[in-house]
């Protein structure tokens, strides 16, 4: 005990001296900023013009444009998306989705998960365009043993930004009724909510993480299946935010919603098509952290400002 | 300087429990003209002139959008037809039986994929409208099969159909093929894709259903045939033909 809080107050005065150089309040909270996307659907070019519902909207070049401009103002910058890349212009269709993965690389993603539509050009199809991503594909729920994926998705990974551990897990929806057999072959899907909650309690527990992030392809809400980001955000815990996709849902922002165990957790979902860039900044406060009385809370605030 | 003590004082401090943030802050941005750049074009580029070579190609024109949209939309009602034309029009029938007064086609909405804009169609519009290499394919339905279609086009608040008329209701299902009412006795064809035969969008009754045929042919080779061959598109209608009322 007597240890312990010798190292706060060496924290706190240390906090102070930085503090002194580095000015306000605000400057010494930690912020982790997560950008995202989901469902843009090989849309690399704005719609045209003469589009009925969003004339010249959306296309990579604008996308790429903020996502800079964010990375230059912001420190901690994650880069995700929830899935459909594939499928829904030409380009799919003449190229099989390596144009869309090498833009997605240019731009810094750091992972994505799969949707329903990135098996549209069945497992052989994916395997061919993946060695043109430069970062991870996170699917926590299907099981690709028995397929040509075996081994080249992961259910999760952690990320470290200023001494911050993110952990990012991936969720897809059921391809059965969804996906034609003959393109997902020998996938066998695992139940969202029961593994989400294991990798949330895997990452937040074992691992440490502050942050805890799921990569959903489960919609928004529940249509033609059981699973939704709603129920996975009410049925578990141990998720802060819940990246959707799958319904082309439109959010102004992040909607927070209250866990199985009381706590919150976040929904956020951009539509489609790439016609918009999702934001969510966490705010790590040390006046909070010490409060709590946990030693990661100098750890947080002092050691790895 | 600073940091090395840090890092050695998080060392110390080993395993500790995770906290968590304090607060948040959300706020999405809609990719406008506010944003641009061409960075990315030079990597694009050599993927666009292959593509463009492949769609830019023009087969015809209209003067106004067709939109999908539930229960009737002007699209949903083009390609429908589209398909319906182009079964009645084929010199050999899959069936021996299969006849216009008991065929319907059926796709679904969702696989409507963009709208066509007003002005030129190129094969590209078509890719977008139809991204999928879905086949057509015809279904053979019982009595059974066809109440439970009427379910779902009844739960799923409807989709697109062709040469038969809805009337749904909670307590009433009225239905009508090449106007004329549905003889439940008989068997009833259902022209669709491969995908929803299959069971796609969980549409079970034509995945369980026994008898099925399938062309081999994509359907947006058809809907491209049928636009070459139109060429400038009539304003398509609504013409009452899915009436769902809660």
């Amino acid at each position: 005990m007597e240890r312990r809080r010798f190292i706060k107050n060496i924290g706190l005065g240390s906090a102070g001296l930085i503090s002194l150089t580095s000015g306000t309040w605000n400057d010494r909270r930690k912020k982790v900023t997560i950008l995202h996307t989901n469902d843009t659907h090989s849309h690399i070019d704005p719609f045209p013009l003469n589009h009925s519902k969003y004339p010249g909207q959306g296309g990579v070049e604008r996308r790429k444009m903020l996502i800079d401009q964010i990375r230059e103002q912001e420190k901690n910058v994650l880069l995700l998306d929830a899935g459909d890349v594939f499928q829904g212009t030409p380009f799919f269709n003449v190229h099989g989705g390596v144009i869309e993965l090498k833009l997605m690389s240019a731009m810094g993603y750091d992972a994505a998960t799969m949707g329903n539509h990135d098996f549209d050009g069945g497992m052989d199809g994916f395997l061919n365009a993946l060695p043109h991503a430069n970062f991870p594909f996170l699917c926590a729920n299907y099981d690709f043993r028995r397929t040509v994926l075996a081994g080249k998705t992961k259910p999760y990974q952690i990320f470290k930004k200023s001494g911050i551990k993110i952990g990012v897990f991936g969720l897809g929806v059921e391809l059965d009724g969804l996906v034609s057999r003959e393109l997902y072959k020998e996938t066998r899907y695992l139940d969202p909510i029961k593994n989400g909650q294991m990798w949330a309690s895997f990452l937040r527990h074992e691992e440490g993480c502050q942050l805890v992030v799921c990569l959903s392809h489960l919609g928004y809400e529940a249509r033609l299946n059981d699973f939704s980001d709603k129920v996975l955000a009410t049925e578990t815990e141990d998720i802060d935010l819940i990246i959707g996709g799958h319904t082309h849902t439109f959010m102004e922002k992040a909607e927070t919603w209250k866990n199985k165990a009381g706590k919150s957790v976040l929904i956020n979902q951009v539509g489609w098509a790439g016609l918009m860039l999702g934001r969510v900044d966490f705010f790590f406060n040390d006046k909070d952290e010490l409060d709590t009385v946990s030693l990661s809370n100098v750890n947080n605030n002092y050691c790895l400002v | 300087m600073k940091s090395v003590f840090f890092s050695g004082l998080f060392l110390v401090l080993g395993s500790c429990t995770s906290a968590s943030y304090t607060d948040y802050d959300s706020q999405n941005t809609t990719l406008d003209s506010t944003y641009n750049s061409n960075e990315l074009e030079e990597l694009i580029e050599p993927y666009r002139v292959e593509v463009n070579q492949q769609m830019n190609s023009i087969i015809g024109f209209t003067d106004s959008a067709l939109t999908a949209f539930k229960p009737e939309s002007p699209l949903g009602n083009f390609v429908a037809d589209i398909l319906f034309d182009y079964v009645m029009k084929k010199q050999t029938r899959p069936f021996p039986d299969l006849k216009a007064e008991n065929i319907m086609v059926m796709l679904n909405f969702g696989g409507l994929r963009a709208p066509i804009n007003a002005g030129e169609i190129t094969i590209g519009s078509v890719f977008e409208l139809m991204p999928f290499d879905n086949t057509l394919e015809i279904v053979r339905l019982d009595s059974t099969g066809f109440m439970q279609l009427m379910d779902y086009l009844y739960q799923s608040h409807g989709q697109p159909v062709s040469n038969a008329r809805f009337e749904l209701t909670e307590s009433k299902r009225k239905a009508l093929i090449s106007n004329q009412e549905v003889d439940l006795k008989q068997p009833i064809y259902v022209c669709t894709s491969d995908y929803l035969a299959g069971g796609g969008d969980k549409m079970d009754f034509l995945k369980n259903a026994k008898i099925k045929w399938n062309s081999g042919i994509l359907l947006r080779t058809i809907f491209i045939d049928y636009i070459r061959r139109i060429n400038q598109i009539d304003p398509v209608q609504i013409d009452g033909r899915m009436k769902i009322s809660r």
